[in-house]
């Protein structure tokens, strides 16, 4: 009875890993892709004067400065957006005209798309070691606290004694 | 070996597999950084070299109409300009000079204001001389046309329409070393770029 008791509750605490790990996983999904609904053309604009470098500034987008080219770029997204061009073509139109690191945004495929690969493997990476080390934990603190039978009579004739006296 | 070292082996060999992990993302990053395009300020952009030349029409200073593609068959030179810039202030007098050079052949200047105001472009050029068309309507789409970052910059276009060099900075542009590179450029035809410093 007692054993049972003790294989439901590991059962039990597997499943609410299980589903914290998918709730995490689902909550991480539907925040990278999810729709947010349709942008109003200020948001658009802001957003995409957020992805394009300043050509003239150091890691600064046309978003934050505010020399001359910056200020030009924003008015001419902004066209382009009230014309109703996509984000997609905006962006190649400042990538053909200034090169490939106009935008702040590393490419997802190719090469470059290790940047956003080697940080997913490397927490994937880290949150399995961190595991392994848990459980390791949890194995050495199980044998430290299990009592061996020699250990029972031990104690079991020391009450005793002390009872008699 | 007591049963806590031999315990301890295959967790020292799991902390070194661990470090060479470690150490191995880390030497991707550092290829990758290396690999990686470093080029952070656009001081100098010359994509536009070699390119067609983006065709453009608007007002000048005069109320008059100038179209880029009347132009095919004349040398353009394209000078990007402001009245509060140092550069664009140093290297006038030799547009000017290069402009009374060309009088009577197929050298046309033009100047495109950037990032200024009507009046002020009008008191430049009649401060510092100069009669060529200055464009004053969408200037700010055709300096992004032309990739440019900051005045003053200045383009040549060959009479096929093509962008033989881009000049970024004051400089470095002469009447004679744009002569020279429409001298190379008539017999070679290669494209060229130059840079230095701009916007001031």
């Amino acid at each position: 009875m007692a054993e049972s008791r003790a294989s439901f509750r590991d059962q039990w605490r597997w499943l609410t890993w299980v589903l914290m790990a998918i709730v995490a996983v689902a909550v991480l999904v539907v925040g990278a892709t999810g729709d947010a609904g349709p942008q109003s053309d200020g948001e658009r604009v802001a957003d995409l004067a957020g992805t394009i470098r300043c050509p003239q500034c150091r890691g600064q987008s046309v978003a934050e400065s505010n020399v001359t080219i910056a200020r030009e770029i924003r008015a001419d997204i902004r066209q382009r957006v009230a014309a109703g061009e996509s984000d997609d073509a905006i962006r190649q139109v400042y990538i053909d005209r200034y090169g490939r690191s106009v935008v702040l945004t590393p490419d997802a495929g190719g090469f470059t798309g290790l940047v956003w690969i080697v940080p997913v493997v490397a927490a994937g990476c880290a949150v399995a070691a961190i595991g392994l080390a848990f459980r390791r934990w949890q194995i050495e603190a199980a044998d430290v606290a299990s009592a061996s039978d020699e250990d029972r009579e031990l104690v079991a004739r020391l009450r005793a004694d002390r009872n008699e006296s | 070996m007591s049963e806590e070292s031999a315990d301890a082996t295959p967790r020292r060999r799991g902390a070194a597999i661990a470090a060479v992990g470690v150490a191995a993302v880390l030497a991707l990053f550092i290829v990758l950084l290396a690999l990686s395009d470093t080029q952070q300020t656009g001081a100098v952009n010359f994509e536009i070299v070699g390119q067609p030349a983006p065709d453009f029409v608007g007002s000048t200073l005069d109320g008059d109409t100038f179209d880029l593609r009347s132009e095919r068959g004349d040398w353009v030179v394209l000078n990007f300009f402001a009245s509060w810039c140092v550069g664009c202030r140093v290297e006038h007098p030799e547009l000017v000079e290069l402009a009374e050079r060309h009088q009577n052949d197929n050298v046309q200047l033009v100047a495109v204001m950037f990032g200024d105001t009507e009046a002020a472009a009008r008191d430049f050029f009649r401060e510092l001389g100069g009669d060529w068309p200055a464009m004053v309507e969408d200037t700010g789409t055709i300096a992004i046309d032309y990739g440019v970052t900051a005045v003053p910059e200045t383009v040549l276009i060959a009479p096929s329409g093509r962008v033989i060099q881009k000049w970024i900075g004051g400089n470095g542009v002469t009447a004679d070393v744009i002569d020279e590179v429409i001298l190379l450029a008539s017999g070679a035809g290669a494209p060229t770029a130059e840079g230095e410093d701009g916007d001031g």
